[in-house]
């Protein structure tokens, strides 16, 4: 099974569509006269072969395309925020051991219009093909940060730099030509901490892809949303967006705090470092942009044991986070959000396992996630010990 | 000395602090700005404030006069009668002007005569510490944005006299500010009467300010404000019967569940309810702490909801049907076809300035523009808009392709067609499995 990923303008279309005839279908990113409006997934062959290319499209589309292209078709301008002062950044990959991946997100970052100052922080790395990597271009800054964890590597790009403001990706992602450009102008006022984008999959070569893909990805979806603590609980502070496509203020390190270091990749608590930040941002009374025209390419894991880990390590980063906001931050919203979390989110996964016209599911989401979540408290407090040792 | 071109009124009540912040931006005017005076009415100052103001010399004239504390409503006329300026600019005390806003307001009524010209004053950028203080401010900004479209259709809710602007003379055909609507709403009635004698209402980006809001409302004030708005609400329905159909109050009144509340809330019940404000409060700070923000909303509203209808209910004596609303007209001003194309269809809607429209298609109805109290009529630059807003999306569609909706393939609607104008994260998950299994259908 495997989904061609294609992009393609509602106002400048080709006349027919042309995939490899090996996929099942094509999963399209949908502009309108270059701005990015929705996507498109379709299942091939096509039943109506001689239908014109842009009603197909328009049949498969979401509603935010059709939103776009008929504002478009009317003449009416985009709803654009207004920009506030430029700010000065830097863009930051935090990376492990994964040379080639690294290779292909730098070309990317190379093809992108304007100029930007780049930083590789290559995370207690256990060899030096990154190093080696990173030489073949000689704009591009490399740092070792040898303590091991994601949160540290973020910390460190902020350490490394005088920037406004850093924007990360990750080094298994490409960005969108106005990717960095458009993260930038997100931030309208001093109150905007950070400034998320949209991320897709960059390839649907495996039932595990696609599977990550269906039920969301990476992705928050192509509308612009903005994020404070009036619209958004802290808690579900993840919907503002993902680790691999963010941009966050320098201001935002003292005014709520560091990327925390028992958090996310290569601790105990397996994720979650960035959500802990954005939940900080609203619960500290500061907003998240969530722009979908800040786009970037993300790989995701290839096999369905990857993407079963993926699935166990967002519940145990969540509530290893629930763990550090009772315990560290005395917090007692963490404990309304873990029984609301048992009565109604878990209750209704439940539930689902249970019915029997279920759609097909290739890892037992039900089971991952209780598991991750009853092993997050657990596994905070190691990485805590971890942090403290060393 | 000749006049001033500009009279700016600026009603202040024991804000002293801000007063100053507002005279530095008004001496930072940017170079070229006409020349202006500036009248403050003192309105029941029990701080320093007049004496603050006589010793002030700046490069603009200013003159202060005291009123005994009867509102904004009645400091604002009075300031505008002493006014010697054409135009006249009403700015709030807590409305820090950029150093553009006064040229920019004398420029659009340069541009165009006998208009009222609004300009923006979003939020100063200010960590919002709270539930209630991130959902003022992210109204605030909603609004603003709002009016920034192009095609946006202006109401009377649109007249803010913290940073408005208006030719003197006009303010004295049309009475200035009704002085019975003492503490709130005194601009919306203001915005009906304008609309009501078609008054063209622009927007100014360029008169742009800050609004230090953080500092002057609270979670406190915030129920002693919807007090005032529901006085003035009745107010409003009881003067203007034309407008009950778009006020919350009389939507209220015509539900008959609630007439046994209302009559409870009348009662001694309501002013014990009331007082437990304090109380109330308290439980609303306790409930966001431990995360609670559904039953914080409700209680929010609740007390809301109180206030504003007790205080409706004792200018009304009870008598909720003095409010009660006509019916809506059902017959469309005007019909247009959208087969005579768009520019036709925006040329025919200049001409008429139609209260309601019904857009078609052939025989086929595309959208029906509805007839709102209290909004300027429809004008041709707010079709695009409406119909992207209130448009099937497909029927839309086939009628900007200009094919015939009878022999277009079943095929062309949209995947999932409930999502329209549905923001958050839910539907997005939605929307994307639902398209994924539709794909997956069809191989």
């Amino acid at each position: 099974m495997s989904y061609a990923v294609l992009e393609l303008d509602l106002a400048d279309l080709p006349d027919r569509l042309d995939v490899d005839p090996r996929h099942d279908g094509a999963a399209i990113l949908l502009r309108v006269a270059g701005r990015i409006a929705g996507q498109a997934i379709l299942g091939l062959p096509l039943g109506d072969a001689d239908a014109p290319l842009r009603d197909v499209l328009l049949a498969h589309a979401d509603c935010t395309a059709w939103e776009s292209w008929l504002a478009w078709r009317l003449g009416v301008p985009d709803d654009s925020p207004p920009r506030g002062a430029p700010v000065t950044g830097t863009i930051a990959i935090c990376t492990r051991d994964r040379p080639d991946d690294l290779a292909t997100c730098l070309e990317g970052l190379m093809q992108m219009a304007g100029e930007a100052p780049i930083l590789v922080i290559d995370n207690a790395p256990r060899t030096d093909e990154s190093r080696a990597v990173v030489a073949r271009h000689p704009a591009v800054r490399y740092v070792v940060e040898p303590r091991p964890g994601l949160d540290n590597a973020r910390n460190r790009a902020f350490a490394e730099t005088s920037t406004d403001v850093v924007a990360f990706i990750d080094d298994d992602a490409r960005p969108d030509r106005h990717w960095f450009a458009q993260l930038l102008a997100g931030f309208a006022d001093s109150t905007v901490l950070a400034v998320t984008g949209l991320t897709l999959a960059s390839e649907l070569e495996t039932e595990a892809q696609i599977a990550f893909q269906r039920i969301g990805g990476l992705s928050r979806g192509f509308r612009r949303r903005e994020f404070d603590a009036g619209s958004c609980d802290p808690f579900f502070a993840w919907e503002a967006g993902v680790g691999a496509n963010m941009a966050v203020r320098r201001s935002a390190l003292d005014l709520v705090g560091p990327f925390d270091p028992a958090l996310d990749a290569g601790s105990a608590s397996l994720a979650g470092g960035d959500f802990d930040l954005f939940r900080r941002i609203i619960g500290h009374g500061y907003r998240i942009v969530y722009d979908p025209q800040a786009l970037n390419w993300h790989r995701h894991r290839r096999t369905l044991d990857e993407l079963a880990h993926q699935v166990f390590s967002y519940e145990a980063g969540a509530f290893a986070i629930v763990t550090k906001t009772l315990l560290k931050e005395r917090n007692p919203s963490a404990a309304t959000f873990a029984a609301r979390w048992l009565r109604h989110h878990f209750a209704a996964r439940l539930r689902e396992r249970r019915a029997p016209a279920l759609p097909e599911r290739e890892v037992d989401y039900t089971r991952l996630q209780g598991r991750g979540a009853a092993s997050g408290p657990g596994r905070y407090l190691r990485a805590l010990r971890q942090v403290r040792h060393g | 000395m000749a006049d001033p071109a500009i009279s700016i009124v600026v009603p202040s009540h024991n804000r002293r602090d801000l007063l100053a912040a507002l005279f530095a931006a008004l001496a930072a005017q940017a170079p070229g700005t006409p020349a202006f005076e500036v009248i403050v009415v003192a309105d029941g100052c029990r701080d320093d404030t007049v004496a603050w103001l006589g010793a002030q010399r700046e490069d603009f004239v200013h003159r202060v006069i005291e009123t005994p504390g009867r509102g904004p409503a009645f400091a604002r006329n009075r300031g505008a009668e002493l006014a010697r300026g054409a135009i006249l600019l009403f700015l709030d005390d807590d409305v820090m002007p950029s150093p553009g806003l006064v040229s920019a307001h004398a420029a659009m009524h340069r541009r165009e005569a006998g208009t009222a010209v609004i300009g923006p004053y979003p939020p100063w950028p200010h960590p919002g510490e709270d539930i209630f203080r991130a959902r003022i401010r992210a109204s605030w900004l909603e609004h603003f944005a709002a009016l920034r479209r192009p095609g946006h259709r202006f109401g009377f809710r649109d007249l803010l006299t913290g940073n408005l602007s208006i030719a003197r003379s006009l303010w004295r055909e049309m009475g200035g500010l009704d002085e019975a609507f003492a503490r709130a709403r005194e601009d919306h009635e203001l915005g009906v009467r304008l609309i009501r004698e078609g008054v063209p209402i622009r927007y100014c980006d360029e008169a742009f300010a800050w609004h230090h809001e953080h500092l002057t409302s609270s979670l406190r004030r915030a129920f002693q404000r919807a007090s005032d708005e529901g006085r003035s609400d009745a107010l409003l329905a009881l003067k203007h019967p034309h407008l009950r159909r778009s006020l919350p109050v009389t939507r209220t009144a015509m539900v008959p569940r609630r007439r046994i509340t209302r009559t409870l809330l009348l009662g001694r019940k309501g002013a014990v309810a009331l007082r437990l404000n304090p109380v109330a409060i308290a439980a609303l700070r306790a409930l966001e702490k431990v995360g609670s923000r559904q039953r914080h909303r409700r209680l929010f509203n609740a007390l809301h909801s109180l206030s504003y209808h007790r205080a409706a209910g004792e200018v009304l004596g009870g008598h909720w049907w003095k409010i009660f609303p006509d019916e809506a007209p059902t017959e469309p001003g005007l019909r247009i076809d959208l087969q005579q194309g768009l520019a036709a269809a925006e040329a025919a809607l200049d001409r008429a300035r139609p209260a309601s429209v019904l857009v078609t298609c052939g025989d086929a109805e595309i959208a029906r523009l509805p007839d709102v109290p209290g909004y300027e009529p429809w004008a041709g630059r707010h079709l695009r808009q409406a119909l992207l807003e209130r448009a099937k999306p497909a029927r839309l569609l086939e009628a900007l392709d200009g094919r015939d909706a009878t022999t277009l393939p079943k095929l062309l609607e949209p995947a999932a067609p409930s999502f329209f104008h549905t923001a958050g994260f839910n539907a997005f998950v939605h929307e994307n499995a639902l398209q994924w299994a539709r794909a997956r259908n069809r191989t």
